[in-house]
């Protein structure tokens, strides 16, 4: 066929599938295909439009046929590659290319296709030996950096043998040298260049490369070349030089880069000769320097008190100028800045003499103009900062931390007055006190446990959040004041309007995901959370496709110094702990939505093994450091006000692991030997090599407790730990006696879960071990009987004591319900449609069925007084309750009768709302998920 | 008394008390990398010492002939750290970058004609209007045109020594989004 005739033929499908209209364009298609059913660019786009679509399974098929003629047509690779990127095929795309290539050797194209396709997968040794074929076709040094990159990477991969390190460097410095053209002559090849060289430990080279002409003038304008360059002449010992250069760049350049300042400091003090000389001479330029800058810049003044701080530390003799001095004049001098605060944070742990003076000069700052003017409004807050991080012990009692409170929350309102005419989309400079005056709350919250206090912290942080829009520091507060009072739904109104997107959800998705299956309402069909779950999730799937887009494009733009970055970046969101405690509260909460059907059992619990496996590599992206810390005696706001001790981290996140992987294999009829390393096996895009091989076992590995992850647990959660536990102990001979032989793992739906089509496609299958005697009977354990009953009691003590937070009793209830959940999940085997082997009449069959009475008995009381408790929740008297606890915060021209009734009002209604709902989804779920277990809907069932 | 370094791919992960403000965007991942990806020199983050990032910049070089010039496309500083003069410093070593290893012409930036306090920093900095563009952004909620409404603002490199790039009566100069992007 004519080319220009196939081009009017494909082009409307082209067309419509840039438009989204993949139907319409799979209509086109298959029109086509009627008339030429050999057309493989037709066919190709058909597969690319299904795919679009959502036909997978047939896309699989047909792409499996295309792919089978090995294609080597432009246009249908194109199309190809973009339907093998959508269904996460990448080794087949590499493949694919190579099948091209191979046959086109000369096609430069081609060649750069399959080096990419290797590069998006991470598979550095196939690249390289791409890259190494096309530059002798082509003879570009492009291709050649291209391969000289791919080894550096193969050198520094985990899953290289630290044994092949150094030849690999050597490797590339040796391509290096080939090369016709110097590597000075680009900026990211230059780079490269002396990557190579430190990494092989020839510094000397390194260095001299970087002091010629051109070098200097290449650092010049790159700041990673200058940061190498001083790196390399600090390990060299280059003191005298390196110091001499500070100096210069410090007084001829201006330059003002703390770094330099560091460099200065730092090769002071390595001075082993002359050291007194050298840091007076130091001093000297530094003083001279803060003098010079006055507030047009702080650094040399902060410089200064490094410096000190340093010679103190090292016990070199005093200077002259007493060090609280220096506080003061940098005080005195920069106060008015916000950053002032954090800038005197690191020098102001002083004992002794010291402190006294130090206090004694906070304490008689005049603060009476405090809003007088916003430079004097900045000082206050600033010495109100310092003087709340030198509190000691007798004064934080509950009576001065009172009177602090009214003191911030006075000085609030008055300098409110000095952002009154700021359009709304500017922050009030106001705005610290109000944070000041929450964190004193909080802080008596804490002291005397009393939750007036909450409510206080929470109308001031109102009130201050719609005087200041866009303040997010306020919102963070509030989203955990209001998940401690239990109205989550007010939190997460916050969290919207924070509007969290992108990467920030995998840093700050814990303000809302943290322990969220106490809030689910999943039991009564309202699926928020989940929704949020997965929401939040998506960042992870954007990683893996953007990220190795992009990696690719450095190698195209070759800015090789952005690669190794690109790859850590993917890596730390790849293996983030917020994943998989998203991940794991998805679970938690879906399966108190939707039976778990052995489907659902079998596919959670591969993806389980999976993450458990993988977890060894975690990374905590979690940002705390955006929470304001003023509290004394080195308590951090973020505990206070978090839910549980410990906020769910990598540690917590192992022991629900441990915990639901456990519990679902009692329930799976997968074959239990299958660990996670075999479902890894077959997704060769995530090697896992440096999983030490002889490590125990995971079923081993999954009973161990770890004294660090079980502290992370509250008490509730280590309960429900512990019960499950026994529960499987107890249950698991008969298990095992009941369970029908071990089933292969199907990769299908879950295969496509975790992003990779051909996982795990051999797995090992063991002999059935199913004794042929049923085990003799046994009581089950004393914790496993008496749980719900105690739990019970638990939660009725809880939701009458006045100190416990509101959450606590919603806590208890719902790890109450994923308790039955879990029970019905491990017991499914024994009690449903006559699959068990053990007979009705076995005492052990008699005590699964009487322990889950007592359980629906238990949780529907729970559910029960929730639902009476939340009725009394938003009535005229918890407001009026709620209103007299804020008395204290409440007058007649700001934060008046009407806004603290309308905070009352929203509290008590969110409070209200989420109390009666679990106790109703308790209530459902003790009559529907009666049924536990559905059979019969999973490929796996047994037979 | 800031670290200034070039702005790296993990930065993402910690700029969060940064980009939670109403003038910064957060953009996607392949947006931020691309610009690493293409133009890391033009690419800055100031960091204290405690390791808190305090505010970047991310830039582009673009155009062709006379028009070939330096862009900032998003610079922006933690409100705790504003006011200390670190956006001219970020804006002063990109300009510098733009006229030594791109040998641009101009450097050129948008930004919202509410957005005061930034306008006022450019004008500052030799930053002149050179055209008005309606519609440009997205709004912030309170419905007026000078939020939605960009000014592109200019100012010349050395290569541009008779400062053709910029004119004197850029504000009522006045075009459609649609062509400038
Ligand atoms: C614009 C911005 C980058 C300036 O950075 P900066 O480091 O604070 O810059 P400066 O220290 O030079 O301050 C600039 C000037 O802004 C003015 N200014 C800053 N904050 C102000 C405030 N809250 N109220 C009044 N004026 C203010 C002052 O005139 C200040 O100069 P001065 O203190 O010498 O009088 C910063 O305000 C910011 O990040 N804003 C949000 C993001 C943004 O708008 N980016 C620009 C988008 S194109």
């Amino acid at each position: 066929m004519s080319n220009t005739l196939q081009e009017r033929q494909v082009r409307p499908i082209y067309d419509a599938i840039d438009l989204g209209q993949f139907k319409s364009a799979l209509q086109t298609c298959n029109k086509i295909l009627k008339k030429q059913p050999n057309n493989e660019l037709v066919k190709t786009l058909k597969c690319l439009a299904m795919v679009r679509i959502g036909k997978i399974d047939e896309a699989v098929i047909l792409s499996d046929e295309i792919l089978a003629k090995k294609p080597s047509d432009e246009l249908v690779l194109g199309a190809m590659s973009n339907v093998l990127r959508f269904l996460s095929r990448h080794e087949d795309m590499i493949v694919m290319y190579e099948d091209a290539y191979k046959k086109n050797p000369t096609n430069e194209e081609l060649g750069a296709q399959t080096f990419m396709a290797n590069v998006r997968v991470g598979n550095w040794k196939a690249a390289q030996q791409v890259a190494t074929k096309m530059h002798k076709n082509s003879k570009d040094d492009r291709y050649l950096y291209w391969s000289i990159m791919s080894t550096v990477l193969q050198a520094s991969d985990l899953s290289t043998d630290p044994a092949m390190r150094p030849i690999l460097l050597k490797l590339a410095l040796r391509l290096i040298e080939s090369s016709g053209s110097p590597s000075i002559a680009s900026p990211d090849r230059f780079y490269l260049n002396l990557t190579v060289l430190r990494d092989l430990e020839r510094y000397e080279e390194a260095l001299n490369l970087l002091e010629g002409d051109v070098g200097k003038h290449l650092c010049d304008t790159s700041l990673v070349l200058e940061e190498l360059r001083h790196e390399l002449a600090m390990t060299l010992g280059k003191r005298e030089s390196e110091l001499q250069i500070a100096r210069t760049r410090l007084t001829e350049r201006r330059d003002r880069n703390w770094l330099t300042f560091i460099s200065l400091i730092d090769c002071t003090l390595a001075d082993h000769q002359e050291l007194e000389a050298t840091i007076n001479e130091t001093r000297k330029l530094i003083t001279s320097l803060a003098q010079e800058d006055g507030t047009s810049d702080r650094s040399a003044a902060l410089a200064l008190l490094e410096l000190e701080r340093r010679c103190r530390e090292k016990e070199l003799p005093k200077r002259d100028i007493p060090f609280v001095e220096s506080l003061k004049s940098y005080f005195v001098t920069f106060g008015d800045k916000p950053a002032c605060f954090e800038d005197l944070k690191p020098y102001i742990d002083l004992q002794g003499e010291e402190r006294e003076d130090w206090t004694t000069f906070l304490d008689t700052r005049d603060l009476s103009n405090a809003s007088g003017s916003i430079s004097e409004l900045v000082r206050s807050i600033n010495v109100f900062k310092l003087r709340r991080m030198r509190l000691i012990e007798e004064e934080v009692t509950v009576e001065k931390e009172e009177e602090r409170a009214e003191q911030y929350l006075r000085a609030y309102l008055a300098a409110l007055s000095l952002g009154k005419g700021l359009p709304s989309t500017e922050l009030q400079p106001a705005d610290d006190l109000a944070i000041l005056a929450a964190s004193a709350y909080i802080n008596l919250y804490d002291l005397s446990k009393s939750i007036s206090y909450l409510n206080c912290a929470t109308c001031v942080l109102e009130y201050a959040s719609q005087r200041s829009k866009h303040a997010f520091q306020h919102r963070l507060l509030l989203i955990r004041l209001y998940r401690l009072v239990g109205a989550p739904s007010l939190a997460l109104e916050h969290y919207r309007q924070m509007n969290i997107k992108q990467v920030q959800n995998d840093t700050l998705a814990h303000l809302i995901l943290a322990r969220c299956a106490t809030f689910s309402l999943t039991s009564n069909g309202d699926l928020t959370y989940l929704q949020e779950c997965l929401e939040s999730s998506q960042i992870y799937s954007s990683n893996n496709n953007e990220t190795a887009d992009m990696v690719v494009k450095a190698f195209q733009f070759e800015k090789y110094s952005q690669i190794p970055e690109f790859i850590e970046f993917e890596d730390r969101l790849d293996s983030s702990v917020q994943r998989d405690l998203t991940k794991i509260e998805h679970v938690r909460m879906r399966l108190a939505h939707e039976p778990a059907t052995t489907e659902t059992i079998d596919t959670e619990l591969v993806e389980l093994k999976f993450l458990y496996e993988r977890s060894q590599f975690h990374h905590d992206n979690r940002d705390f450091s955006v929470f304001p810390e003023y509290q004394p005696l080195g308590k951090l706001i973020n505990t206070q006000t978090g839910m549980g001790e410990v906020s769910p981290g990598e540690e917590w996140l192992t022991m629900w692991m441990k915990m639901y992987i456990i519990c679902f294999e009692l329930a799976s009829d997968l074959d239990p030997a299958l660990d996670g390393q075999a479902i890894l096996g077959g997704d060769k895009s995530k090697p896992l090599n440096p999983i030490d091989k002889d490590r125990k076992a995971l079923s081993a590995r999954l009973r161990e407790i770890s004294e660090d992850d079980y502290k992370t647990l509250t008490p509730e959660e280590r309960r429900l730990h512990s019960f499950t536990l026994a529960l499987v102990s107890w249950l698991e001979p008969y298990n095992t006696y009941c369970r029908p032989p071990p089933q292969p793992f199907v990769p299908g739906a879950i295969a496509l879960a975790n992003g990779s089509a051909n996982a795990a496609k051999k797995v090992p299958k063991p002999a059935p071990t199913a004794p042929s005697e049923p085990p003799p009977s046994t009581n089950p354990p004393e914790s496993v009987l008496n749980y719900f009953d105690e739990l019970e009691k638990r939660f009725r003590e809880t939701a009458e004591t006045s100190t416990a937070l509101p959450w606590e009793a919603l806590h208890i209830a719902t790890l109450g319900q994923e308790a039955l959940i879990l029970y019905n999940i491990v017991t499914a085997r024994f009690r449903l449609g006559g699959a068990s082997k053990l007979k009705k009449s076995d005492p052990v069959m008699q005590s699964i069925k009487n322990l889950r009475t007592k359980a629906l008995v238990a949780l529907k009381d729970i559910g029960g007084i929730l639902v009476k408790i939340g009725e009394t929740d938003a009535t005229p008297e918890t407001r009026k309750e709620f209103f007299e606890s804020c008395q204290s915060i409440t007058s007649p021209n700001d934060i008046d009768h009407d806004f603290v009734f309308g905070v009352a009002k929203k509290v008590t209604d969110a409070r209200k709302k989420v109390r009666s709902d679990i106790g109703k989804g308790l209530e459902r779920i003790c009559k529907g998920q009666g049924q536990g277990l559905v059979l019969g809907a999973g490929p796996s069932t047994g037979s | 008394m800031s670290i200034l370094r070039s702005f790296r791919a993990t930065d993402l992960l910690k700029f969060n008390n940064i980009n939670l403000d109403i003038w910064t965007e957060t953009y996607s991942i392949s947006f931020y990398l691309n610009y690493l990806a293409r133009w890391p020199d033009l690419c800055s983050v100031q960091q204290a010492p405690n390791g808190r990032l305090m505010g970047y910049v991310f830039g582009k070089a673009e155009g062709h002939n006379e028009e070939w010039h330096g862009h900032v496309t998003a610079l922006t500083v933690a409100p705790e750290f504003r006011r200390m003069g670190l956006g001219p410093k970020m804006m002063n070593l990109l300009e510098y970058v733009s006229d030594e290893a791109y040998q641009g012409f101009f450097v050129d930036l948008y930004v919202r004609c509410n957005n005061h306090v930034a306008i006022k920093m450019y004008e500052g900095l030799g930053y002149s209007v050179y055209r008005r563009v309606r519609e440009y952004y997205g709004s912030l909620g309170s419905g007026s045109k000078d939020e939605e409404d960009a000014f592109d603002m200019r100012k010349p490199l050395s290569r541009d020594p008779m400062r053709r790039s910029i004119r004197a009566n850029g504000r009522s100069v006045i075009v459609s989004a649609s062509s400038v992007s």
